[in-house]
């Protein structure tokens, strides 16, 4: 079948299966920094957005987002970068393999949430798992990610 | 699940038709667990487009649409007004944000996962459901047919009755499914009392509403005779994440606890 | 200093969180060959006939690998340096599978779906045989899972596999029965730690192709790519010369890439056909077939006089191991060797046991490895003790544990799998850890509990331990730098960055000694054809071994520059002064900026390439120390315990990278919250894992925990590359015990097993109610 996704403001037609996942459409077309990490939607590690909102790519068809905007870290290079500033102040990045997702999610978060508290922070990004970091070096981060009216 | 082919119909009745030409043909939800669901799909038909996702006001009801999202209903204002914002409190705590934006209510609905904390919710607000050839029927119903015909689940008729209700969920971790969960509406005439996860699906004690509705003075030794009567009533069992015994005792404490707080709330 | 213990970004952050291309997969070849494996549905079986043709025959089905493909060399996936501690008792493949999940046969195909259809095709009949599940009962079963005549230890380490005994260990200083019956209060106690998974967020993952100088290159996302290019050479008789291990960035280990998994797989379909291949294992394979943390029941029996000296302590312990023997000795020995010499004061100590072979995933090497299982009946019984003596638990630390100075007799007895090395403790501010700490978390006004209403209750607890610093004399790491034109340096490790942040701090020493900046420094790290060697990142190493290792290298190189230098000026070497950008001749006052330097050697006179390679191998392995206070409230009815606080205060020596080391501490220190609260790997009665997907095995989440704070002490170890030791596995130790602890002050019940999960509390507050009516 074919599909028109509007890729970081890109339209690009792919041919998938009725079955594909989006994570693995994306992979296959070279979008790396898109990464499976459970296959049970737990982790969030495939997080991209979808239409500003973040979803787990590693559940969702690609034939059923067909002419929808999908956003990939790649889409939003310039806050990551000023995010990955926070984090490496804090020491707040260490295996690295789920920030991008976790930076698609904070971008998403600030987009939506005016002024949230640690608590709507936590809650926000509760199912972006980190094995490495016990948390609380990103929440400073992020925190003053958030702050950074730069 | 394995799906073969993906049909976007024009109108509710090419989806009902599309549905019922082969048995191997299902509606999609939201999709958070279909990958996980053994199996093969021949044709997997969405509901996009024809207007499912509207949470929608009624005089005397909130309709939701099957297609709304577990986010969506988090954060709909008429949600957090509905019989004390109970359904809103039982979907922030479906795991995280990206899987509420993809997972449908119908799709819980649907799917009668026995942990899920969203159906424990509709039975305590005594949900009414809006099917498209079925009709009408409620959830409580619902949830007792053994294998429902097979059909598109359009709308959820909550009640806009002024009711103070109370939810918890007790599980391992902030993303884990429920150990148990229990809901609890209170109105001024009656008390619904639901229980999930126990680990079957979600129940309502009856007997210990019943005892509750009867009772003149509600007092703590009246919940305490409740909750009593909730361990009594309903089955509990073994799974991986919890025993019989320790789900028994937190349907008593929590009963009683969730019973004090709805009843607090009024005065 | 200037590069070292300063707040520094790690060198590569930024790229990977803009999601540059970086992990395994990523440089895996578009037309790889897809390989999967089929798994055994039994813990315990032989494969009485597989037949494959049907597999073999389906279009776009390169190869389908069962054991006769295999020649019979045991070998041990284990990922240690040579020769192993670890049993040579895995086959690549084998007529036996030993655990669900376990490997019965592999195909390489052109797709996954392709892959997928043609192991339905594979016809496998197998003589189920009665599973051994239950480790307290596998020694001397009559069952035995490993009674093939091949295998064998590489020395002696208690190998035992007719007996179902992987390895076995025991020891005593002094005579521990008298000494105990000297002693005016005893005590025993039995406690139960169970498996764990890493659950690193990067699942299992390598590739391979042939290079155009038809050798074989591996990608890998491993913890230790030299072991993987021996063993590999040795397992499949590939010439190690014709073997390239390249790991790039790996998306988290924590011990459970210190084995080899998939590497053997494509290592074989690309050698044997000539394409290249891939394996991604799914999560529920990381899960079932990968590793989890050694399950164990410890014994302690701890003695003191009534004002408190402990006089003996006697530990043994059970291991189990599961299917295969990987670091079962090694796990086991640390459980004693890395803790009971914080009570060095005593008369008596004896530690010993058995790991012992079942029908479980195997074990193998995970962060804590040995350390966090030991501290948690130590530190616990401790605290029994002190009860019994009526003692605050705080004081009877400080009266008996490790002070700076001091030594143990455990040191030089015990090693890792091998006899030990006697040390003083030249650096140990346990002393200043527990005072902080105390003060940090509030001790005196929250001890033992605080706050009580009907329904809940805050209490605190706390525990300390000690770790090493890679192993004396077996764990070497090397460097080579190079100084380009223009005056940066090239920095090669055969360290391995898994997260952790080795790159970065390695970085930091060189450009310390270098007297330059972390910019000027270019580093790359494990790549065995373009980096030296370094046994890799396991047991604490990278910062005391690698780190020496960088720091030696950056020496000699500074003293090649000065020679040139020297030369240039016209004077003598020992005239030279450097400050990082300029040579100066003291009596000349001459000088040269080493851009011109290096400019000039490279390009206009007397050209050459300045390069040093120098390595490091431990004749110590100065423990980092630690005390872990947790503040934590726990429901009075429902048992649920939730984390306020857990302070840690760490003395590490000097921290090169304060906010990574940070990071490694509270990392570590949620990993351990997560085995005491949660983590539990649980099988069926039959052997099958449950806990195989993220629905059922439960991680801290974000919201789980709500603060950690995290200190160091001022310490400097003279031994360490700038007065570092090590940080990565310190952190894991002290949750159990402490959390332990801290639940015995709320509810005064004792926590024997973990997890500690509500279900488990309610269920002692049962037999507590029933022993108090």
């Amino acid at each position: 079948m074919k599909v028109n996704l509007l890729i970081n403001n890109e339209w690009r037609a792919f041919h998938v299966e009725a079955g594909e996942y989006l994570a693995d459409t994306l992979r296959r077309n070279d979008f790396l920094s898109v990464r499976r990490g459970c296959d049970t939607t737990s982790c969030g590690v495939c997080t991209v957005l979808l239409d500003g909102k973040p979803v787990p790519s590693c559940s969702i068809l690609t034939v059923a987002v067909d002419n929808h905007e999908v956003t990939t870290i790649e889409g939003i290079q310039k806050e990551a970068d000023k995010l990955s500033d926070h984090f490496g102040r804090e020491g707040a990045d260490q295996c690295g393999f789920c920030n991008p997702a976790l930076a698609l999610t904070v971008y998403a978060m600030k987009k939506e949430l005016k002024n949230p508290s640690d608590q709507e922070i936590r809650e926000y990004l509760v199912g972006n798992l980190c094995r490495c970091t016990g948390y609380i070096g990103q929440e400073k981060a992020i925190r003053s990610y958030l702050e950074d009216l730069s | 699940m394995k799906v073969l082919d993906y049909y976007r119909p024009t109108s509710l009745a090419d989806a009902y038709e599309t549905l019922m030409r082969n048995p191997q043909n299902q509606i999609m939800g939201g999709g958070a667990w279909l990958k996980l669901s053994p199996g093969e799909i021949t044709t997997l038909i969405t509901l996009d487009g024809l207007g499912l996702e509207a949470i929608a006001e009624q005089p005397e009801a909130v309709l939701i649409g099957a297609k709304a999202t577990l986010r969506a209903i988090e954060t709909s204002p008429l949600i957090a007004q509905l019989q004390g914002g109970l359904l809103r409190d039982a979907a922030r705590h479906v795991m995280g944000v990206s899987l509420r934006n993809i997972a449908t209510i119908g799709g819980s609905i649907v799917g009668r996962f026995s942990f899920s904390d969203i159906l424990t919710a509709l039975l305590a607000m005594n949900a009414q459901l809006v099917f498209h050839a079925r009709g009408e029927i409620a959830l409580a119903d619902y949830l007792l047919l053994h294998r429902p015909e097979k059909d598109i689940l359009l709308w959820i008729k909550i009640e806009k009755d002024n009711a103070h209700s109370a939810f918890r969920k007790v599980a391992r971790t902030r993303l884990d499914f429920a150990i148990l969960n229990l809901a609890i509406v209170k109105t001024r005439a009656t008390t619904t009392i639901a229980l999930g996860s126990r680990p079957q699906g979600p129940v309502l004690a009856k007997r210990a509403m019943a005892y509750l509705n009867e009772s003149a003075n509600l007092t703590e030794k009246v919940f305490e005779q409740a909750a009593r009567l909730v361990t009594e009533e309903l089955a509990f069992g073994d799974n991986l994440k919890a025993g019989k015994e320790y789900r028994r005792h937190l349907a008593y404490v929590l009963s009683k606890r969730l019973l004090k707080a709805v009843n607090s709330d009024e005065s | 200093m200037k590069a070292v213990n300063t707040i520094t970004p790690s060198v590569d952050g930024k790229g990977l969180m803009m999601g540059r291309k970086g992990y395994t997969d990523d440089y895996a070849e578009k037309n790889s060959l897809i390989i999967k494996i089929m798994r055994s549905p039994h813990p315990f079986a032989r494969i009485k006939l597989i037949d494959t043709k049907r597999a073999r025959q389906l279009a776009g089905v390169e190869l389908v690998l069962t054991y006769r493909d295999f020649p019979r060399v045991p070998f041990t996936r284990a990922g240690q340096g040579y020769p192993e501690p670890s049993p040579h008792d895995k086959f690549v493949l084998d007529e036996y599978v030993r655990y669900v999940g376990d490997e019965v046969c592999a195909v390489a195909a052109i797709s996954e779906e392709i892959c997928e259809e043609a192991l339905r095709l594979v016809e496998v009949e197998y003589e189920v045989l009665e599973p051994l599940l239950d480790f307290e009962t596998a020694l001397d079963n009559s069952q035995i899972i490993h009674p093939e005549p091949e295998i064998h230890e590489m020395f002696p380490t208690g190998f035992a596999p007719k007996r179902n005994q992987a390895a076995a260990y025991r020891m005593e200083v002094g005579d521990v029965e008298t000494a105990l019956k000297g002693c005016d209060v005893a005590i025993k106690e039995t406690f139960y730690t169970q498996a764990q998974a890493h659950m690193m967020l990067e699942p299992h993952t390598a590739n391979a192709r042939i290079d155009y100088q038809n050798r074989l290159v591996i990608y890998s996302s491993t913890q230790t790519p030299f072991h993987i290019r021996r063993i590999i050479s040795q397992a499949l008789g590939i010439p190690l010369a014709k073997i390239r291990v390249i790991k790039p960035r790996v998306g988290g280990g924590f011990g459970g890439k210190q084995a080899l998994h998939g590497e053997m797989f494509v290592s074989y379909v690309t050698y044997k056909t000539g394409k290249p291949s891939k394996i991604v294992f799914s999560r529920k394979e990381v899960f079932e077939s990968t590793y989890s943390r050694h399950p164990m029941r410890i014994t302690m029996r701890m003695g003191a006089t009534k004002t408190g000296m402990i006089k003996a302590i006697d530990c043994h312990i059970l291991s189990d191991t599961g299917a295969y023997g990987e670091h079962a000795l090694t796990v086991f020995m640390v459980a004693g060797s890395k803790v009971l010499p914080l009570y060095n004061k005593v008369a008596a100590v004896r530690f010993g046991g058995e790991v012992v072979y079942t029908n479980h995933t195997p074990a193998g090497a995970f962060r804590g490895y040995g350390a966090i299982q030991g501290n948690f009946a130590l530190e616990s019984a401790i605290d029994i003790l002190a009860e019994k003596l009526g003692m605050d638990p705080i004081l009877l630390r400080e009266m008996n544990m490790m002070r700076e100075g001091e030594t143990s007799p455990i040191f030089a007895i015990m090693g890792e799998g091998t006899e030990g090395t006697a040390m003083i403790m030249d650096t140990c501010k346990l002393d200043y850890c527990l005072k902080r700490g105390k003060e940090l978390i509030g001790w005196e006004r929250k001890y033992p509990r605080y706050d009580e209403t009907r329904e809940k209750v805050k209490a605190v607890g706390m525990a300390i331990a000690m770790q090493g610093s890679g192993i004396p004399y077996i764990d070497m790491g090397a460097a080579t730098i190079k100084l380009n034109d223009d005056g940066c340096y090239n920095l090669m490790v055969g360290a391995t960055e898994i997260g952790q942040g080795s790159d970065t701090i390695l970085t930091q020493i060189a450009a310390e000694e270098l007297q330059t900046t972390v910019a000027k420094v270019i580093v790359y790290s494990s790549d065995t054809d373009l980096t030296p060697f370094d046994t890799g990142a396991y047991a604490s190493s990278t910062t005391f071994v690698s780190g020496n290792a960088v720091l030696n290298t950056a020496r000699k190189l500074k003293q090649a520059m000065i020679v040139e230098a020297a030369r240039i000026l016209g004077t003598e070497e020992t005239k030279i002064g450097f400050d990082g950008d300029m040579f100066r001749d003291s009596l000349s006052h001459k000088e040269i900026s080493l851009k011109d330097l290096s400019n000039q050697i490279t390009y206009s006179h007397e050209q050459k390439q300045l390069s040093v390679t120098a390595s490091y191998v431990g004749h110590k392995s100065p423990p980092p120390f630690m005390a872990g206070f947790v503040d934590l409230e726990i429901d009075k009815e429902t048992f649920e315990i939730k984390i306020l606080d857990y302070v840690s205060v760490v003395d590490c020596g000097t921290t090169i990278n304060p906010k990574l080391a940070q990071g490694q501490v509270e990392g570590a220190i949620v990993q351990g919250l997560g085995m005491t609260l949660f983590e539990e790997v649980k099988y069926t009665a039959k052997g099958k894992l449950v806990s195989s997907d993220m629905l059922n095995y439960m991680v801290p989440t974000r919201v789980d925990i709500n603060n950690l704070t995290t200190e160091f002490a001022n310490s400097y170890e003279e031994s360490g590359p700038f007065g570092a030791k090590s940080v990565g596995e310190i952190g894991i130790d002290t949750p159990p015990a402490a959390v332990g602890n801290a639940i015995h002050n709320a509810l005064g019940i004792r926590m024997t097993a973990l997890p500690f999960t509500p279900e488990r509390i309610y269920r002692q507050m049962l037999i507590k109610e029933r022993v108090e009516k």
